[in-house]
């Protein structure tokens, strides 16, 4: 099933120049190389200049999380060569306590909203990005919902809801029915 | 005496400007003031639940913001809590235009992080069932972008040819919309010879429709001047806005997944991929008209291969359920089910598998530690990475132009969302 990653040429010496190194090959054959967070930027600077074949999109920026360990956030860079469709996965690990990494957006535009989703969704913080806000959820949610230790049920509805319309004093909808016979006590 | 009155009695009120400065100013353009527009999320040519706050000037936009999210549902964090079969319904309700089309690229990837290949005749029919949904995603685009630019008619006809590809997925799943058809390795049933016949006469009779559509819109003048040099997105901006579909091949990019990474059996089916020049409104336009006309050349030689044997291997039976009245006789067939529901477990890897949906490239990345469920589930929707240009096509341009953008953008707030 594993095949020997085919590498395109001028890729390895780039990846070697940055410091990253190759990852196992994985089943969909996308030769997948790590870095360190400070060398990403000058990676895909590279990839996407040359020399050699030219990754010029960058197709999706994301984040997984390896709670409990640290570094906890493992960030995925996918870039697609338009030329050939050749693709290449570029991974690096978010730093520190406040889970900081380099925003790309200065190099792809693109980066701009795949970034503010994986900080919304994760809290990841991109350096350097030029209006990092939530996306899907709304501004005043205060918790990253894709995070491993939040529950998929979700944290306090009731909060949100009564930050919204702060008028309302019966709680939220999400409120469990009371049952007849438990109020008596 | 007030204000407004002075202004009015002051010696030069009224004078008619000085012609010269008039020409100068851009119609549209009533000063520096701005004000703060609030256009949906409930707001008919949104096309779902999208809100874009617009700062205009007078009626020229000076800056357009899509606010997104109303639609978010978190399937990205179900995938990592329902098990793969389970997510296959999930995977309908993205683009809810082109559901079976979704699935297909669900599949796919699942298959590569098995080691599975399904069958050559399923392969041909999943190509039939894609380009079906490319059809009928295209002519909701086509209906609805018409309708918003005041083209009633086009609307009656695209919705009829819609609901006669609604109509075959009925035949074909018994289901009109979300068919939840494509299994690991398979699909739910197979092509009775009585709809591929029906799947013919559709091919023969389509593209007469769709000239009517281009006899009424293609050189009409109100529509020239409604998409021409409107929304017009340059191609480096293009690749650097991760654009696909046909939103990047209306700007002149040769890219096409079924053409550069193919999948299934497009490789061995004869068609050409059209491109634009401008990367305006009417490009688009023209791109996806010329798409629909493709498509039909893939369907009708697909389902002319389309060779005998069956749609499963007998490897993808270990992920399917079997038929439920088997189930009730035969005690292998219900131990079966129940190792399928409560302890199918894929191999640990990470896959990124991306097909090209009628709005551009869906990817699927899984990451798979070996559970019943992925550790990782990641949609890379196109709607969501389309939206992105839409303040660059809107800046500059008129209020009324807004619609016309919105339109030839072609994205789903379902996939947007997610």
């Amino acid at each position: 099933m594993t095949e020997e990653t085919q590498f395109p040429e001028g890729l390895k010496e780039r990846v070697a120049a940055a410091g990253g190194e190759f990852l196992p090959a994985q089943p969909d054959g996308i030769p997948t190389a790590r870095v360190e967070a400070g060398a990403l930027l000058d990676l895909l600077g590279a990839l996407k200049t040359g020399p050699g074949l030219r990754y010029e999109m960058l197709t999706d920026v994301f984040g997984i999380d390896e709670y409990p360990q640290t570094p906890r956030f493992d960030l995925v860079y996918h870039l697609r060569a338009l030329s050939t469709g050749e693709m290449v996965r570029i991974r690096a690990f978010a730093q520190g306590d406040d889970h900081k990494i380099p925003s790309v957006v200065g190099l792809f535009g693109t980066a701009d909203w795949h970034e503010r989703e994986a900080y919304d969704m994760m809290g990841i913080d991109f350096t350097g990005h030029p209006d990092l806000k939530r996306i899907l959820m709304p501004l005043e949610y205060e918790h990253h919902p894709l995070r491993k230790d939040f529950p998929l049920e979700g944290i306090e509805p009731e909060k949100l809801f009564k930050k919204r319309f702060p008028g309302e004093s019966s709680g939220s909808m999400h409120q469990k029915p009371q049952r007849k016979g438990q109020g008596g006590s | 005496m007030t204000e407004m009155d002075k202004a009015i009695n002051a010696p030069d009120a009224g004078a008619a400007p000085d012609a010269e400065s008039a020409r100068d100013t851009e119609p549209g353009d009533f000063g520096v003031e701005q004000t703060t527009l609030y256009m949906g999320p409930q707001h008919p040519a949104t096309h779902g639940v999208l809100q874009i706050i617009l700062t205009l000037e007078g009626e020229k936009i000076v800056r357009a913001e899509p606010v997104v999210g109303f639609l978010h549902r978190g399937k990205e964090k179900h995938g990592e809590e329902l098990n793969y079969t389970q997510y296959i319904t999930f995977t309908d309700r993205l683009d809810y235009c082109s559901s079976m089309a979704n699935n297909i690229g669900y599949a796919l990837a699942v298959e590569n992080l098995l080691g599975i290949e399904c069958t050559e005749r399923c392969q041909y029919f999943r190509v039939i069932i894609a380009e079906l949904t490319r059809i009928a995603s295209h002519l909701i685009w086509l209906g609805t972008s018409a309708i918003d630019l005041g083209a009633i008619t086009i609307y009656f006809y695209t919705f009829k040819e819609r609901e006669d590809i609604y109509d075959i997925f009925d035949q074909i799943t018994g289901l009109r919309m979300n068919n939840m058809f494509v299994r690991f390795g398979g699909m739910g049933g197979d092509i009775r010879p009585d709809v591929a016949d029906r799947i013919r006469k559709f091919t023969d009779d389509f593209p007469k429709t769709l000239d009517t559509c281009e006899t009424l819109l293609t050189r009409n003048r109100i529509w020239w001047q409604r998409t021409r040099d409107v929304a017009v997105i340059s191609k480096e901006d293009a690749i650097d806005l991760g654009l696909t579909g046909p939103n990047l091949r209306g700007s002149g990019v040769e890219y096409d997944l079924r053409k550069d990474n193919p999948y299934l059996c497009y490789d061995e089916i004869d068609f050409d991929v059209p491109y634009g020049e401008e990367g305006d409104a009417y490009d688009r336009y023209l791109v996806r008209m010329e798409e629909m006309r493709q498509s039909v050349r893939i369907i009708r030689q697909a389902i002319d291969a389309m060779p005998e044997g069956p749609v499963f291997t007998d490897e993808a039976r270990k992920y399917i359920l079997p038929p439920k009245n088997r189930v009730y006789e035969s005690m292998e067939e219900l131990i079966h089910q129940f190792k399928i529901v409560t302890d199918l477990r894929l191999p640990v890897g990470q896959v990124y598998k991306a097909t090209e949906v009628p709005k551009g490239e869906l990817g699927f990345f899984i990451d798979s530690r070996g559970g019943q469920s992925a550790y990782r589930m990641r949609i890379r929707s196109p709607s969501f990475t389309n939206l992105q240009a839409l303040p660059k096509m809107a800046e500059g341009r008129l209020l009324a132009d807004m619609t016309s953008i919105i339109g030839s953008l072609d994205f789903v707030m379902g996939e947007v969302d997610r």
